[in-house]
């Protein structure tokens, strides 16, 4: 099962990244251009402007005054953007072109304006000469520096626009590039089967990428462990029901050829054992899978009275075996867990106890409750483990004995598994007086219900 | 035929040695790999049948001593175990067949056959000697063409006989490869069946040898 991206991937989004910073780069450097472009525009052609009106002023006014309006017209292709207004001393108009603004004679003082007019926004000097005869206003449409500005600004930045998709396409191979030992990773996982759970080869990778890798690798063996275990014990659970129905048929068909009646009769109580056996067996892998089964509540318990009701339940198959169950409990013991998991626990032990225990077993069941948490303890005085194979005893399938009513092997794996479940440990030791086995479960005080396995 | 059975589920070693000795085998059973080498050590077994996972001595284990010291008895080998690391496991460590659980009887007791006769240098399945005819899987003779009819006793002891043409059997021998552990035995019931057999068939066929036992001639 795959989760679609939820955002870019990560190389598309490098590359816009890095795309839009060299758009944003060159958008700045346009403006920084065309601040100083327009800047310089303005010295330089406000320098134009003082020195046209110098010039003109300079003039004798005799001079200007013989240029008639039509003369400075033709000039207008070559020379557009200056337009002029020439006055006499009194504020009679000597000359103006065509294109010029219409000022009044004393709109402005000496020196550079901005000034609105003919709606348009012109930059204006204004000079009288030395003898205070002539006075010229010199004016520049405002638009035409803009333009000029514009375009030294584009002419800046045009490079950049041009290199733009370059740089993109640039960025993209290097983050492509950068990226590939990830590709490579997930090409190899996309590559493999189901059951494909070896770790993935070592190979140069990046800093940034082998950790992920070998978590990733931990991650897998795990899953391959667990996998495993899952495996065996599936095939040990399938072996295990071969034995009784081996049994079973061998018996049936001992009955079915056998011509002495008391031999078929024997033969046919046994097929009923081993239908019993087959039974027994499928309840306990079917107990075992309920306690892997997730959900399973945690509540408070009495430990004393479940355990009480099990006795009961299992005292008089220990008074008919010629032995004795007793229960000691110093009072209410409470603890948190799953009330019909700890039953399980307690009919595995006192079962176990009495199956293997020995004719006339004696069987004690102690509850306890300390800081610690709580206990249970199963011990009988029976025939007790080698201590070899005591270690063995939690582990699936693992019989300690081959007695001849043979349980399921999976007894004590089930109440190991339930004692992970509570988080509570077992622990397995002769019984007290050194015959016998001695089982205890010990839970902790408080069984929190957050994830359980 | 006498073969022995070694297997530590109660309910199936018992009807194994029930079947069996219903297919007319001596049988005896043990539940764990150290009792069983013992009992290979003084008894002769035309036959075992091995359950691997045994308590004390595993069965690969029992069959790797076992070969290891030059006994040769016929090996089948019946477990739950059916990958095929554990066949080749089990055959390599020394066994000649391999039955997976759960088994049928007859097959069972069929190929105990194959292997016993295969053991003694037989390839056929039916036994011929001269002019006596056995049929071990159908519990038939016929001698000079004419069915005969034998008690199962009987014709463990012909079979035994015919298998081993030729060679002188001891009482002895053929008391151990007739009676398992369980059969009641009276001192002179080999004699008692040799009789019968006699007087059935031929007196020639089978002979006396004073002082060492009894012999089928090759050509009865």
């Amino acid at each position: 099962m795959s989760t679609p991206a939820s955002g870019l991937s990560l190389r598309r989004r490098l590359t816009l990244t890095l795309v839009a910073l060299f758009a944003a780069g060159g958008a700045v450097t346009a403006a920084i251009g065309y601040r100083d472009a327009h800047a310089q525009i303005d010295r330089i052609l406000d320098a134009h402007l003082v020195q046209s009106a110098s010039l003109l002023v300079a003039q004798a006014s005799h001079e200007l005054r013989e240029v008639s309006e039509e003369d400075l017209n033709d000039l207008a292709p070559y020379h557009q953007q200056v337009a002029f207004q020439i006055w006499g001393p009194d504020g009679d108009l000597i000359l103006r072109t065509r294109q010029a603004p219409r000022l009044r004679f004393d709109q402005l003082a000496v020196g550079l304006h901005e000034v609105q007019a003919d709606g348009r926004l012109w930059r204006v000097y204004v000079a009288w000469d030395k003898a205070r005869e002539t006075m010229a206003q010199v004016a520049e449409d405002h638009a035409e520096r803009v333009v000029l500005a514009r375009r030294i600004a584009f002419a800046t930045v045009l490079p950049m626009l041009i290199a733009l998709p370059l740089l993109g396409l640039g960025a993209g191979w290097l983050v492509a590039r950068g990226l590939k030992p990830l590709v490579e990773v997930s090409n190899e996982l996309e590559r493999r089967g189901p059951h494909a759970l070896a770790p993935l080869p070592p190979r140069a990778l990046p800093a940034e990428v082998q950790p992920l890798v070998n978590r990733l690798n931990d991650l897998l063996e795990r899953v391959r462990r667990s996998l495993e275990q899952e495996r065996s014990f599936a095939s040990n659970a399938a072996h295990e029901l071969r034995n009784p129905l081996a049994a079973l048929r061998a018996q049936a068909e001992v009955a079915r050829d056998s011509r002495d009646s008391q031999v078929a009769r024997t033969a046919l109580d046994a097929v009923i054992l081993a239908c019993d056996r087959l039974t027994r067996l499928v309840e306990q892998l079917l107990a075992l899978a309920r306690v892997e089964e997730l959900g399973t509540p945690s509540t408070p318990i009495r430990l004393d009275v479940l355990a009480r009701d099990v006795a009961a339940a299992l005292a008089p198959r220990a008074i008919a075996a010629g032995g004795d169950l007793a229960l000691e409990s110093p009072g209410p013991v409470h603890c948190a867990g799953n009330a019909s998991l700890l039953e399980a626990v307690l009919r595995n032990l006192i079962d176990n106890a009495l199956r293997h225990g020995g004719a006339g077993v004696s069987v004690r069941v102690c509850v306890a409750q300390d800081d610690a948490g709580c206990m249970l303890t199963v011990e009988d005085d029976g025939h007790g483990v080698a201590s070899d194979r005591i270690g063995q005893l939690g582990n699936r399938f693992e019989r300690a004995d081959a007695t001849p009513d043979t349980g399921s092997g999976l007894g004590l794996a089930i109440v190991e598994r339930i004692a992970r479940w509570h988080r509570g440990s077992l622990e397995f030791a002769p019984g007290g007086n050194g015959r016998g086995l001695r089982v205890t479960l010990r839970l902790p005080p408080q069984a929190s219900d957050t994830q359980r396995l | 035929m006498r073969i022995l059975i070694v297997e530590d589920d109660p309910l199936l070693g018992d009807a194994l040695q029930q079947g069996l000795r219903q297919s007319g085998f001596a049988a005896d059973w043990l539940r764990d790999g150290r009792e069983a080498d013992h009992a290979l050590a003084v008894e002769t077994y035309q036959a075992m049948v091995l359950d691997l996972g045994l308590p004390r001595l595993d069965g690969r284990q029992l069959l790797r001593t076992l070969r290891a010291r030059g006994d040769r008895t016929p090996v089948i080998v019946l477990t739950a175990r059916d990958q095929l690391e554990d066949r080749v496991a089990g055959l390599d460590a020394g066994a000649d067949d391999y039955l997976i659980k759960p088994v049928a009887l007859t097959e069972l007791a069929a190929r105990l056959r194959a292997l016993i006769r295969r053991s003694q240098g037989q390839a056929a399945p039916s036994i011929t000697v001269g002019e006596l005819a056995i049929d071990p899987a159908e519990h038939r003779v016929t001698f000079r063409g004419a069915p005969v009819e034998l008690t199962a006793r009987e014709f463990a002891l012909l079979v035994e006989f015919a298998g081993n043409a030729g060679r002188v059997l001891s009482r002895e021998q053929l008391q151990s490869r007739l009676y398992d552990w369980d059969s009641e035995l009276d001192s002179n019931a080999i004699e008692v069946h040799i009789h019968h057999l006699r007087r059935k068939l031929d007196a020639e066929l089978i002979r006396t040898v004073r002082g060492v036992g009894y012999l089928m001639p090759r050509t009865a």
